[in-house]
């Protein structure tokens, strides 16, 4: 295709909490069923962060690792489900915050958790086109403030920011095909108006009309006539709702556990929704060798996915990769219930509080 | 979606229009710089205060500094606090950059020491006046392997 990655960053809030709390709390399923879904500790929103504080962060450390100067970028896509405006793109507030030029595209994409690697897409296509010289796809989200307390997802939402830098030429990875997939699946939505994501029941999300046959439509397209055979893979980057589902998805599409666990964060983390699968190829960069080629697919609900196969080249050994996924993930706070709800102000009060000065 | 809780704080608010002006300062500490005196100005002035020249040109600082003072805000006012106790510092941009005080996130209370070397991170401000969210700079520490 012409076009690599030249830089990328990851963003994500410091605290964190402990399923156990929140199971204490509702006890609304057995811990063991809980547990089973394999995540442990899940992201809490800091009362000061949002989608476009976490996405500044990743684009800001992706452009310092791309060496780019940032006159370069002629594209910025922000992918997210969890925009803070509805009319208004937070794209044009990340133009002015890394000090871009004036006269680029800028705009917010939406496809639920696959709003990130659509985004990357569509920077690709940009500078594949020859209309950018340069662009950045960001994708984040703050799924944490948008899942309801006591909802099934509350022990799996978390937030987070992953950004790529894209250019010609093959840069750290080159990207040597994508290709996505698209159905209409009502498996998770949020109507205008409403803060906080729903599901439309276990006919969507437990069978396989979603996750599977939107991930397997996109690895079949991208592969197509099985191209490339499992094991010419070094890794595999995926979308990681829960700890459970990327080695399930994973391994129906052929691939083993010993490409798979590279890539994989969300046991410590949780759903970071449209940056979940770009944190996961972020991981795989991160500890990736020269000429290793890589297979990524995210999802998103309603439903799709999309599929990337990329190859390192021999400039990554030569990047500085720190401070890593892991090292973030490591960062972190604990937090209790109670203080989870105070940050991520999930509690009703009026809208003007009565202040000292009153 | 909004959340009621989120507060529009009754003090020191800022319109749409005053936030908008301040924005390169918010996002990127832009201020200005004097050509005839070499004086630099953050936040950015109109008129250089040593020798009054007009002609001034927008200069962006460092982001990086070093913490020259710090304060914890342990009693924040009914109906303004969110994060309790709350750091924060003036710290000294490298380069010769300017003094700036924000509040100093994403690390534990003992950490905040006069010397620490932090680096802007962008995070959300007060909300203008009609609910509007703004952005702008705070601090947090650079880790060794940085």
């Amino acid at each position: 295709m012409g076009s690599g990655v030249l830089g990328y960053g990851v963003a994500i809030p410091r605290r964190r909490i402990r399923i156990e709390e929140i199971n204490d709390v509702w006890k609304n399923m057995p811990l063991q069923a809980v547990k089973g879904r394999k995540v442990k500790e899940r992201g809490v929103l800091g009362p000061d962060e949002d989608t476009v504080t976490l996405g500044a962060d990743a684009a800001q450390k992706a452009m310092k690792m791309s060496g780019l100067d940032r006159e370069k970028i002629g594209a910025l896509i922000l992918g997210t489900q969890t925009s803070p405006y509805h009319t208004r793109p937070a794209a044009s507030m990340l133009v002015d915050i890394l000090g871009l030029r004036n006269d680029v595209f800028a705009t917010d994409i939406q496809f639920s958790g696959k709003s990130g690697t659509s985004a990357l897409l569509i920077a690709l296509a940009y500078v594949n086109s020859g209309m950018a010289e340069a662009a950045i796809a960001i994708g984040s989200d703050t799924l944490s403030y948008h899942v309801s307390p006591g909802d099934s997802q509350e022990y799996v939402a978390s937030s987070g920011a992953c950004a790529m830098v894209v250019g010609r030429g093959a840069g750290i990875a080159e990207i040597e095909k994508s290709a996505s997939y698209t159905t209409d699946t009502p498996d998770y939505f949020r109507l205008d108006g409403e803060r906080y994501i729903r599901s439309g029941g276990s006919a969507m999300t437990n069978t396989g009309v979603g996750l599977q046959e939107n991930m397997l439509g996109a690895w079949k397209s991208v592969n197509g006539n099985k191209a490339y055979a499992p094991d010419s893979f070094r890794y595999l980057a995926i979308q990681q709702e829960d700890g459970k589902a990327p080695f399930q998805v994973g391994q129906m599409l052929g691939f083993s556990k010993e490409q798979i666990t590279p890539g994989f964060f969300s046991d410590f983390l949780g759903d970071c929704g449209s940056a979940s699968a770009l944190i996961s190829l972020a991981k795989v960069l991160d500890g990736a060798a020269p000429d290793e080629r890589i297979a990524a697919i995210s999802y998103g609900s309603g439903a799709g996915s999309d599929a990337l196969i990329l190859k390192t080249t021999s400039k990554i050994g030569k990047i500085y990769r720190k401070p890593s996924v892991s090292d973030l993930i490591s960062r972190k706070t604990m937090v209790d219930y109670s203080t989870y709800i105070k940050l991520e102000r999930k509690y009703d009060t009026h809208e003007r509080k009565t202040s000292t000065f009153d | 979606m909004w959340s009621k809780s989120e507060p529009i704080y009754r003090i020191a608010t800022q319109s749409t229009a005053k936030s908008w002006r301040n924005r390169f300062a918010r996002y990127r500490l832009v201020g200005t710089h004097c050509p005839s005196c070499g004086m630099d100005h953050f936040p950015g002035r109109h008129v250089c205060p040593k020798c009054h020249e007009r002609d001034l040109v927008a200069k962006e600082f460092s982001r990086t500094g070093r913490v020259v003072c710090t304060a914890v805000d342990h009693s924040p006012l009914m109906g303004h606090g969110e994060e309790v106790p709350k750091p924060f510092a003036i710290v000294k941009m490298d380069g010769n950059g300017p003094h700036v005080v924000s509040d100093v996130v994403d690390c534990d209370l003992e950490q905040v020491k006069e010397g620490l070397g932090v680096e802007l991170v962008l995070r959300k401000w007060r909300r203008e006046s009609n609910g509007n969210y703004t952005y702008g700079y705070k601090f947090r520490p650079i880790s060794s392997e940085e």
